[in-house]
Order: structure tokens, then sequence, then C-alpha cells
């Protein structure tokens, strides 16, 4: 898991990556085998079809016209053998089209399935380093590129292979002279096609980049139409789309330009073909080395021949996307997942305790280590409130994280019920603890969904009753009840709202510790002292940190810590840190000074 | 459709050279079979001329080959154009737009116009025209040249295409929507995984990491389905088109050998007819492809053209003289609200006054800031600025003259500097490095990466949410505006940094005109007056010595965050 950029498709066709990709295919053999035999059948009956065709003009016609005697019902015949061939043929590319494209969609979920789970349960350390559009394009722009390798290309090879080798048998054992002639523009046409996907894969990058800007921008002046109208910056905004409009326009002229030099050059080498084999083929006819039939059919046959050969390119180019694309995903799925602890599940209130810990996001050595945390220890016993306190980048939410071990530390312990947090059960670790975050995250779907978060073991009445307690259930109510809609789309909700929301889902959880990071941040005074009221009785007899910017709020804290660049730099409580004038006081007069410039 | 013909008018050189060369390109095509004809039926004369006529079959191909390049340039170039300029008429449309119209619009759903409906009809202009007159001439020159060489026969051998056509156009449409039930639960895929990842703290740190799995494959396992029930039509199309194609060719061997053996067609009829039939197939696909083109082109044409034709309000053309704000009986409710958001408001604001407003969520706040910068249309004389009445004045005057913070910052994926001049492009380096430092800004700026050239947004460095609203307060300290509005502005800055923005600013608009919007009560306490909305209405008004001791909304608001502050000062 990478920053690499996910746009370099020019991975080389490994066969290491291959074997791999044909591995997904494990379990669907049966209807594999199936599609196969189909594709053989369609192939066959595609050689068959011309070569009947010949018949009638070799064995029927031509005899006739030279006055020879003809089978009787001959045509007949060929005509009905063709028209079962067809019908045949209709059931056979049917049945392995069908087959081969649900085995590929039912292959591409199950592999979306694991990259979803891998994703879900990778350490947080490992995801971080990947921006959430990366790691979405894994789940689905790169299924969707290996997805369209299976049937583009793996499928259609299959049956071009089948049928390049029977068109070149049949063409040689009709003439050899003539099928050589043809081959020799095959390169030609290969080459023509080469460049023209090389270049025509280049052009379509330069617009879909082009594009991307464009629509980047559109959907930022749409969203931010008000901005624009009222700083009177219409003008600037047109001129500027004007501009990538434009840029967008010429990158499209440059591919019409490339793909009308090219389609023709490409459709003139067909037809050099079929000059080719009239002029030759006819003199081979006159000379009496073939047949009349055998002319025709030449023709249908060489178009036949030349559609794989023009393909070719764009099969590459699908083959060298879906590449990237596995090794991202392969990548993806051989990292290690977050360890899941060694199953312990102590009894107890939910006490904390850190000991000597030492934290770094970037870690790479002791002595290359950009550290967060610096000997953190302290204990907070089942039942009471500490509070963090400190300037922005001082550690406080890390301290959070780490008793959720969302992170692993690199120094010293974090207990919780006594026991290191490495040797509980991951899961059960979690379930004793709720957090509500600095940054609010609401999911698509109900307020119930939100509040239970999608646990349908959390019975209606404890979602609502967590919705009483922290003072949203009137706004819920308003809504709807719990089955209103809240998430992305549903903006009604103010920060305030939601803010209220996720306290509920804390709630939800009856949770034995709780962390509690900037909770009252987005909260208007008035539902401030709703939510300060809540969070007061959510925290009576339970075990909480708590991390704050208004020291008003942290007052009545067991224990209050004071952090600065990752150290603890004095502890104790409101009244301990007042009387010991040291940056808690400092802290604490900005507070009271900032009310007074404001009130006078 | 119409809307459509009006802008292929426009393109109107383009298009009609485009047909021509298509025209000639096709009458060629018609003409290689007949050479094809003339040299197999030449065999049976000792095949003399058959060089010649290869090299005419290939001297043709190179004109054809030729042309072919022109009719694309021309008619693709004039439908890329069309495309072009639609987006550019859709934009400058946007822009004109007021919110009342954005109001019932989602940003989703005009990205979706911009997107998919300008590509439906720029599909429809390109390849819609082009595959309509490429099918009519060759079907017209196929058709021709075919009954020229035998009639009877050609009745015969084109029966089984019609069916064709119909069968393109029946499961054409059908297809095109299953794909799009696809593509749009895709959507919903593709967002559900994208929440997951985004949310990945939240579900990870609940252990809810199985539900959300089971959700996700929930959605997967529909893709599934949507995705059978497309597969079951789609790839029934090509083997269904390759039999129709097929049974052609054999109704014309099955009727036209006997013929021939009979010596009443010539073996080079013969097969140029069959060569004719495979150059049939794609005009018989096409007019399928084409009506389905066309309609989805009309249709996607209606939507944007919804926007397009949407009523711009005429721009008034006062300009006001001078600053004072009055504001008299008014009364607002938005275009299609049940309750009215602001009812009977009268204060005056004289220049360089403060006035704060205060009051809970929903009580108004938000809608007279956007009165008062002209977002919406107004009763007449509810609102006069320097004596004016603002329906009579120029939008572009106004906010010349009235610079707000609002309370949600919208920052542009531009540069630091680009985003704080965005109301003064104009403004020197100097003028911008001091609206940062009034801002409390200028020193995070100097730590970016690259200073005031950072980009911002996703593909540069993401501000906080405090650094957002000081952003947003040095932009509209450039404005220079005689009047400023602060909307809840700075929530989300640390005290320490509120204490001195507002010093800087009291310093900087000494005798200007401030709006102050807020929740906590100490940022309107120095105001001339403060006025207490409460569902619309103002419920109170006066100064903070009075309203303290009031007894009303007020009051209760001081005496609930008094406790606050009591119990921080003690």
């Amino acid at each position: 898991m990478s920053e690499a950029d996910d746009d370099l498709t020019n991975v080389p066709i490994q066969g290491r990556l291959l074997r791999r990709i044909l591995g997904l295919c494990r379990g669907e053999a049966p209807a594999l085998a199936g599609a196969l035999v189909l594709v053989l059948m369609t192939a066959a009956c595609d050689l068959a079809l011309p070569w009947l065709s010949k018949q009638v003009v070799d064995q029927g016609i031509v005899p006739a016209l030279a006055g020879s005697a003809v089978a009787p019902g001959l045509v007949d015949r060929l005509a009905g053998g063709i028209a079962v061939l067809l019908l045949i043929r209709l059931v056979a590319a049917w049945g392995q089209g069908w087959l081969l494209q649900i085995t590929g969609q039912r292959i591409m979920a199950n592999l979306r399935d694991a990259v979803c789970r891998r994703l879900l349960h990778l350490p947080l350390a490992v995801v971080d380093r990947t921006s959430v559009g990366r790691l979405v394009s894994r789940a689905t722009s790169d299924i969707g590129a290996i997805q369209e390798f299976f049937t583009g290309v793996l499928v259609v090879l299959m049956k071009d292979a089948v049928l390049i080798v029977g068109i070149l048998v049949i063409l040689f054992s009709m003439d050899w002279r003539l099928t050589l002639w043809v081959l020799a523009l095959a390169p030609v046409l290969l080459w023509l096609s080469w460049q023209f996907k090389i270049r025509a894969r280049e052009g379509q990058r330069l617009i879909r980049e082009r594009v991307a800007a464009l629509s980047g921008f559109l959907q930022e002046r749409i969203s931010g139409i008000r901005t624009v109208q009222v700083f009177n910056a219409e003008d600037a905004a047109l001129r500027d789309f004007t501009a990538l409009n434009q840029r967008e326009f010429q990158a499209n002229m440059t591919q019409v330009t490339l793909y009308g030099m090219f389609m023709p050059a490409i459709a003139f080498a067909g037809a050099l073909a079929t000059a080719l084999i009239l002029w030759r083929g006819g003199e081979a006819v006159v000379a009496g080395f073939g047949t009349v039939g055998a002319l025709v059919a030449f023709l249908t046959y060489t178009e036949m021949l030349f559609a794989p050969i023009r393909d070719l390119a764009e099969k590459h180019n699908i083959t060298q996307g879906a590449m990237a694309a596995a090794e991202r995903i392969f990548q993806c799925l051989d990292e290690p997942v977050e360890d899941r602890g060694q199953g312990q599940i102590p009894g107890g209130a939910g006490s904390i305790e850190f000991r000597g810990v030492w934290f770094a996001y970037r870690w790479r050595s002791e002595a290359d280590a950009d550290w967060v945390l610096q000997d953190i220890s302290f204990s907070i016993p089942a039942g009471t409130t500490t509070a963090l306190v400190g300037p922005t980048g001082s550690g406080k939410t890390t301290i959070g994280a780490l008793v959720l071990r969302l992170y692993e530390v690199q120094r010293g312990s974090v207990l919780v019920d006594g026991v290191d947090v490495r040797a509980w059960d991951l899961a059960a670790l979690r379930r004793r603890m709720a957090v509500v975050a600095q940054e609010v995250f609401l999911f698509q779907g109900t307020v119930g969904d939100n509040v239970a978060l999608f646990d349908a073991g959390v019975a209606e009445a404890r979602r609502r009753a967590a919705c009483v307690d922290v003072g949203v259930a009137a706004a819920v109510d308003r809504r709807g009840g719990l089955e209103a809609a809240v998430g992305e789309r549903a903006g009604t909700w103010s920060s305030g709202e939601r803010q209220l929301l996720v306290l509920a889902r804390a709630l939800a959880r009856d949770p034995a510790i709780l962390i509690l990071d900037e909770a009252t941040a987005h909260i208007d005074s008035a539902s401030e002292a709703i939510v300060q009221a809540g969070i007061a009785r959510v925290l009576a007899g339970r075990t909480a940190l708590v991390v704050a910017h208004r020291l008003s709020t942290i007052r009545h804290a067991a224990q209050i810590l004071v952090l600065r660049q990752g150290r603890i730099i004095e502890r104790g409580t409101h009244d301990d840190l007042l009387a010991a004038d040291g940056l808690y006081r400092v802290l604490h007069r900005h507070q009271a000074a900032l009310q007074a410039v404001e009130s006078g | 459709m119409g809307a459509i013909l009006v802008w292929l008018w426009r393109q109107r050189a383009l298009v009609g050279a485009g047909l021509v060369v298509l025209l000639v390109v096709d009458g060629l095509q018609v003409a290689v079979p007949l050479l094809i004809k003339a040299g197999i039926d030449d065999l049976a004369q000792g095949g003399t001329r058959l060089g010649w006529y290869a090299g005419g079959i290939a001297a043709l191909a190179a004109v054809i080959a030729v042309l072919r390049f022109f009719w694309r340039w021309f008619l693709i170039g004039a439908a890329r154009r069309i495309r072009r300029d639609l987006r550019q008429a859709y934009f400058a449309r946007l822009l004109r737009l007021s919110p009342a119209w954005y109001d019932g619009r989602s940003t989703g759903d005009l990205m979706s116009i911009a997107a998919s409906d300008l590509e439906a009809v720029g599909m429809a202009c390109g390849f819609g025209v082009m595959a309509a007159f490429d099918a009519l001439f060759l079907v017209v020159a196929t058709g021709g040249a075919m009954f020229w060489l035998d009639p009877r026969l050609t009745a015969v051998a084109l029966a089984p295409l019609p069916i064709m056509a119909v069968f393109e156009l029946l499961a054409g449409r059908s297809i095109h929507r299953r794909f799009r039930a696809v593509q749009d639960h895709q959507g919903v895929l593709t967002e559900r995984i994208r929440e997951t990842l985004a949310g990945l703290r939240v579900i990870r740190g609940s252990a809810r990491e199985d539900a959300v799995l089971a959700a996700i494959s929930g959605d997967s396992q529909e893709q599934l389905r949507l995705n059978r029930r497309l597969i079951d039509l789609s790839a029934l199309f090509d083997p269904m088109i390759a039999l129709l194609a097929g049974s052609a060719v054999v109704v014309t061997v099955w009727w036209g050998a006997p013929r021939v053996m009979a010596g009443d067609l010539s073996l080079g009829t013969f097969v140029a007819m069959l060569g004719y039939l495979t150059m049939l197939t794609w005009p018989m696909l096409a007019i399928g492809w084409v009506v389905n083109l066309m309609q989805r082109g009309a249709a996607s044409m209606a939507r944007i053209g919804g926007v397009l034709d949407a009523p711009v309000e005429p721009r008034p053309t006062g300009v006001p003289e001078g600053t004072e704000l009055v504001v008299q009986g008014l009364s607002f409710s938005y275009p299609g609200g049940t309750r009215p958001a602001l009812v009977d408001l009268a204060f005056t604001l004289p220049q360089g006054g403060i006035l704060g407003v205060v009051g809970a969520s929903g009580s108004g706040k938000s809608t007279l800031v956007a009165l008062l910068t002209g977002l919406y249309l107004l009763p007449a004389g509810s609102i006069r600025l320097g004596g004016r009445d603002l329906a009579e004045v120029d939008p572009r005057a106004l906010r010349q003259r009235v610079a707000v913070v609002p309370q949600e910052p919208f920052l542009f994926a531009l540069s630091v500097r680009d985003n704080l001049a965005l109301g003064r492009p104009d403004a020197t380096d100097g003028e911008i490095a001091e609206a940062a430092r009034l801002a409390c800004l200028d020193t995070e700026i100097a730590a970016l990466p690259q200073g005031y050239d950072t980009l911002l947004g996703e593909r540069g460095v993401s501000l906080s949410g405090g650094q957002r609203q000081r952003l947003a307060i040095a932009r509209a300290l450039l404005c220079r505006a005689p009047i400023l509005i602060l909307d809840d502005s700075l929530s989300a800055v640390d005290g320490a940094t509120e204490a001195a923005i507002l010093a800087h600013l009291r310093e900087a608009f000494r005798g200007r005109t401030v709006v102050v919007i807020a929740h906590r009560l100490s940022a309107v306490a120095a105001a001339d007056e403060i006025l207490v909305l409460d569902h619309g209405r103002i419920a109170e008004r006066g100064r903070h010595g009075t309203l303290a001791s009031a007894g009303g909304l007020y009051s209760r608001l001081v005496e609930l965050q008094g406790a606050e502050e009591a119990e921080a000062a003690s």
C-alpha cells in the first residue's frame, strides 16, 4: 500500500501475476470448462460456414456452368447445413458469453469482498499511508480492470487463438502461395494498429486528465456558488472555465485527428488484401491452381483473420492495465492484518494505565522516529474521569487511540483492567469502550443505524434511551424518529445535532470506558448545557478520558494531565494545577482574559 | 430534438461538409463489390484484366481512406464543438442563477448533467448524425446497386434485414436500461465502500467490521444480480445479430445458387450480392442504434435545457451611495418554505455601527446574512442601503460594499493566495500579507511548504477548521468593503487567537459597519445594538448591559454562559 501513482499502467505482463489472476478462477472450473467447450464450438461454426459457401460454388455452380452433372438437391442440402450451423452457433455463442460473463462477475464479487475484508482489518498505521480515494479504487476500479481483462482478453484470446490456427490451416491447404501473400500484410496491419493504440492510449490519458480538471473545477464552483457570487468572482470563474473547456476540446480534437488517420489506414490495409487476393488468386484460378469458390472463401477467411490482429494492441493495453491493478490488489491482500490479540477477556470495571509509553506514527528505528508521545505514565482508576489538556499537536488524541489499540506502542505498555492491550482479545477490548471523536462521522442510513452502528443486537428501546439521554430525541422525532435518514446526503442536521447523534452512539454501547475527544466543539451554548448535562449523566460510574479545549468543561475531572510536545508536564486536580502556576494556569488565564476582552 | 437541431445548425458548415464527404465515401464503397464482380466474371474470359480490377480496388480504397479522415474530422469535430459550446453556456448560466434556484438542486445532479447529459448530446450530434446519414446513404446506394444487379434476388436477400433493425432497436433500449441500473448501483456500492474507508476509525474503534462487511456484501450481491439481468440479454445480442445476418446469406445461397447454375445470374453478381449483404449489416444495426442515441440525446438535451432556460432575474442597475442600512418591515419566506424565516424585522445600522445578532439555531440569523448580501429577491422597500432600496441595487455593486465571512467557509483547490484574493484578484502581495496578519494567519502561511503559493484541497494541503475560518476572514478583509458581516465565524478558532483577531478587527474596522452574528455572547457584548432573534422575530433588542438584566431570552443565555464563565474564572 503506497501512494504510488495509480495511473501508471505500464506494468509488464508477468507470469507470476498472470498465474495469480488465473488462480482466482479456482472453484469455477465446471462453468469455465463448459464455457471452453462452447467457445470451441463457436469457433468451429465460424470456420465451417465459409467452407460450406465454398462448396456451393465449387461443387455446384462451377461444375454446372461447365456443363457437368451436379448431385440433385446439393444447394438445398448445403443451404440447410449453413442454417443449422447458424443455429448451433447462436446457442453456443450465447451460452459461452453468458457463462463467462456471469462467472467473471462472480469471481470479481468474491475478490471485492476479499479486498474489503482485508482493508477493514489492516493495521491503521498501514491504512494511514494511503488516501481514502486510492483505497476505494482498490475495491472498485482495480477490480474493474481485472474484470475487463477477464472478459475482454482472456476469453476472447482463447477463441481468437482457435480461430487463427483454424483459418491458417484452411488457407494453407487451399492455396499456400496466396496465403503467404496475405500474411505479408499482417505485420503491416499489426504495426499500424499497434502504433495507433499507443498513441490513442496517450491521447485518452490526456483527455481523462483534462476532463478531471474540468469537472473538478465545475464541481467546486457549483458547491461554492454562493462564495463565487458573494465575492463577485463570476467573471474570473467563467474565464478559467473557458480555458479548461478549450483545453479539453483540444485534447479531444487531437484524438479525433488520430482516429481519423489510423482507422482509414487500417481499413485500407484490409482493402489491399482484397485487391491482392483478387489479383493473385484470380491468376491462380486462371492457371488452374485454385477454384472460384476458394477465392471467395479466401476473402471471407482473410477478413476473419485480420480482425483479431487489429484488436491485439487493444488487448495488450487492457492486459497491462489489469497487471497494474492486480499488482496493487495482491499487494493489499498480502499485507498482514492487524494482530487480534491473545484472546484474554479480563473482568474489571475499566481501569486504564500507561506505563512508560513511547509512540511515533512515523518510526524507522529508535534513533529515527518522530515521537508523538514520550515516556507517558499515568493511571486512571475505574469509574473516574481524567482530562487531557494541552496545545494542538501535543498528543491528546493519540493517547485515546492507544487505549483502543488502534496503533501499537513502540516502548512501554498500555493496560486496561490491569491487562496489556496486546494480550486482550481485540474485539472485546474495543467493545468495552466508546469514542466520541473530534470529527463527526455519520454513515448513510437511519438514525437507528447510526446510533447502533448497524448492530441489530442493540434494541430499539436502548437506541431511544441513548437519544433521550444526550438530548437529541426531540430533533430526531421532528424528522420522523429512529427511521429518519442521516448521512452525507441528508444535510438537514445541524452540526450540533450531528455531534449529539455521535454521543448517543457512544452511549448506546453502554461502555465501561468512554473517550471524549473535543466532544462539544461544534455545539452552541444552549445545546452545550444540555450536552454537558447528558455527559455528566453518562460519565457517572464510568471510566472516562476527556479531551477539551474549554477548560470549564473539565473542571471536575479527578485528574488533569497537561501535555506539551508529547510529554506530561503537569498533573493534578484543577485546584492543584491553578496553585502550581504552570502551563495550565497560563491557558486558564488566556480564556478568562478572552472573556474579559469580549465583554469589555 | 428541436433544441439539438438548433445547436447542429450553428455548426452547419462543418456538418454539411461532413455529410457531403460521407455521401461520396458511401458511393465509392458501393463500387468495390462491383469491381470484385467484374473481376470474377473476367475469370471466365481468361482473367486478362484482373490486375486492373485489383488496382482499381486498391485505388478506390486509397481515396476512401483519405475522405474518411475528412468526414470524421468534420462531423465528430462539429459534435465536439457543440459539446464544448453547450458546456460553456451551461456554466455561464449556472453562474447567473440565484441561490433560490440552487436550493432545490444537489451538486451531484448538476454534475451529472454536465457529465453524462452533455456526453449523450455530443453522441447524438456526432456518431448519431453520422450513423443516421451513413445508414441512409448506404441503404439507398447498396440497395440501389443490388436492385440494378438483380431485383428479384435483392427482394429475397433483404427480407431478414428489417428484423435485425427492430431487434437492435428493442434489445438495444432494454440493454441500455439494464446497463444504467448496473451503473447506478455501482455508484451506490462505491459510495458505501468510500464511506466505510472514510469512517474506518469509527468502525475499527467500535469493533463493527463484520456488520459493515455484511452491508458491503449485500450491495455486492445486488450488483451481481443486476449484472446478471444485463448479461442475460447482452450475451444474446451479438450472436442474434450474427444469426440474422447469416440468415440473409442462407436465403441468398438457397435461392440464388440454382439460378447461377441455370445461367440466369452471373457468378460475379452472386458474389457481389453476398458482399453487399455484409455491407448492409452495419446500416441495419445503425438504424436501431441511431433511434436510441437520438432519444437519449433528446432527453438529455431537455435536462440541459432546464438549466439553460432557467429564468434569470434582470439585474437592477442602482448603485447605493453611503452605507447606512435601514431595515423596515422585513419578512421573508424561502421559496417553497412552509413558515416564514423572518417576520417583520426593523432596525437601523448607521455607518460605523456594530450590530450584534444572537439566537438559537434556526432563528433566522443566516437568512438575514443571505438577504443583506442580495442572494434572494426582496420585497420592495424592506432593506435600504445608503437610501437606496436593495431591490433596485445591482447585486454586484452591493457585494462590493458588503464582505461576508460565512459560517462554513468555502475554499477552492487553488493556491492560498488565489483563495485570499477571490474578491479582489488585483490585490498586491502586501495587501494580501496584511489581511493574513490581521486574521492571525500569516505565520501559519509562512510555515506552509510553498507559502502563499501552496495549493489547498485534495491535491494540496488541507487546513484545519480554525485555519479555514481565519482564511475566510482574511479573504473578506481584503475586499475592503465598508460593511463586514461575521456569521459565527470564529467558532473553530481557539480562545487566545480569537481574542487577538477581535482586537485586530476593532483596529482595522474603526469607522466601518460590522454585523456580528454569534452563538457566544462574549462576541457581541461590545455591539451598539444587539438583536435577539427567536423564530424569525426580534424577541429583544438593546445593549448588552440592558438585555442582560431584562430577564428575557438574552439574560437566560447570559445565565447559561455566565455559569461557564464564572466557572472558568474561579
